[in-house]
């Protein structure tokens, strides 16, 4: 069987992620598999309530005196949805800034090598081959690719900036292809 | 060909999978939180015993007050209780659907640098590199930065080997 058949090389590239690139990476991680997946629903879960005690004081004409616990439940509420709905994601963020800050590997260059079933990097410190089918998602950026999985639960990040056109088209397609499931294409959020 | 200070091969079971997520679990929680959360506990629980015995309302109160003992024994018990039984089931969970995906692996220490090579994966990094090491009560862990690390077993590792271990970095 020929090799391009069976397992052909679909890119080869170097790429060398930024600061930038890792907190956008790992807070779109965070939303996927961390502390802010399902965030909408656990928010909502706080806004029913909230509305629930609102219904009740308006029952008691906002008498705040005769019902304190209402008045607690809706600020409880509100700070939860904000914590979920603003102050996760800007957390994740930040985790992720300090995680790149306090790794020395993060940000050393490395050469990719994207197969048909699988990828590969290497750098002078550090080998890892990894198949499609232990990651759990590959997201798509308007800045990077962001592969999330395997026993390891890691997050590798291909910055687009360092790519041309051809090789990013190239990527995006073969993604979208061998990782049905798992591939989603998000816009970033970078200001 | 240098020869490492420690060479030591393994292969990740479920059981310490199990160990390495509450040992890591443990390292990531601050004690603080944990203090806090015991001091909330030990006054939900007293205020609502206090008021169950004192107060004699209606069936509702009544209710309330259980309710408060409740999240007060829920929130006293979390880390220490029910902390670790969701990690070992998630943990589990986890190695049963990654199992197929784990090699045993080798590791090796040498004067100015750590190895680990398994079959996806290779790495060599200067002593200089690494951010932490730390030792847990089942696991190493070796930190190469604030959240991703490398773990060996502390079962496959003599005492003479983790006493080297733990005096690595400081060396």
């Amino acid at each position: 069987m020929p090799e391009s058949i069976y397992n052909g090389l679909i890119a080869e590239f170097d790429n060398e992620i930024k600061l930038r690139d890792y907190s956008e990476a790992y807070r779109i991680y965070d939303l996927r598999c961390g502390l802010s997946m399902g965030r909408e629903w656990k928010a909502s879960v706080f806004f029913v309530l909230a509305l629930g005690a609102l219904f009740v004081m308006m029952m008691e004409n906002f008498d705040l005196g005769r019902i304190p616990t209402a008045s607690i439940v809706i600020l409880i509420s509100m700070y939860m949805c904000t914590h979920y709905l603003y102050l996760l994601p800007k957390k994740a963020k930040l985790k992720g800034e300090h995680i790149y800050r306090s790794s020395r590997l993060l940000s050393k260059p490395k050469h990719f090598k994207i197969y048909r079933d699988h990828f590969m990097f290497r750098n002078e410190y550090e080998y890892l081959k990894r198949y499609y089918t232990e990651l759990s998602d590959c997201i798509e950026t308007d800045n990077s690719f962001v592969l999330i999985g395997g026993t390891d639960h890691r997050v590798t990040v291909i910055s687009k900036s360092l790519l041309n056109d051809n090789v990013i088209e190239k990527l995006s397609e073969h993604f979208s292809r061998e990782m049905i499931g798992q591939y989603r294409r998000a816009k970033s959020k970078r200001k | 060909m240098e020869k490492p200070f420690l060479e030591e091969s393994f292969l990740i079971t479920k059981q310490d999978h199990i160990n390495m997520s509450i040992d890591y679990r443990r390292y990531i929680t601050p004690k603080e939180n944990i203090i806090i959360l015991r001091v909330l506990g030990i006054i939900a629980v007293c205020i609502g015993a206090a008021a169950f015995i004192n107060i004699k309302g209606g069936v509702y109160q009544s209710i309330c007050w259980i309710v408060l003992i409740v999240i007060g024994f829920y929130t006293l018990s979390y880390y220490d209780v029910i902390s670790p039984s969701i990690t070992r089931k998630q943990a589990a969970h986890f190695y049963d659907v990654y199992k197929g995906s784990i090699h045993s692996k080798t590791v090796r220490f040498f004067d100015n640098r750590v190895e680990l090579t398994s079959e996806e994966r290779k790495l060599r990094i200067p002593k200089k590199y690494l951010y932490k090491i730390y030792v847990s009560k089942d696991t190493v862990m070796i930190f190469t930065d604030i959240s991703e690390f490398l773990f060996i077993p502390k079962r496959v590792l003599s005492e003479s080997q983790l006493t080297f271990i733990e005096g690595y970095s400081e060396k």
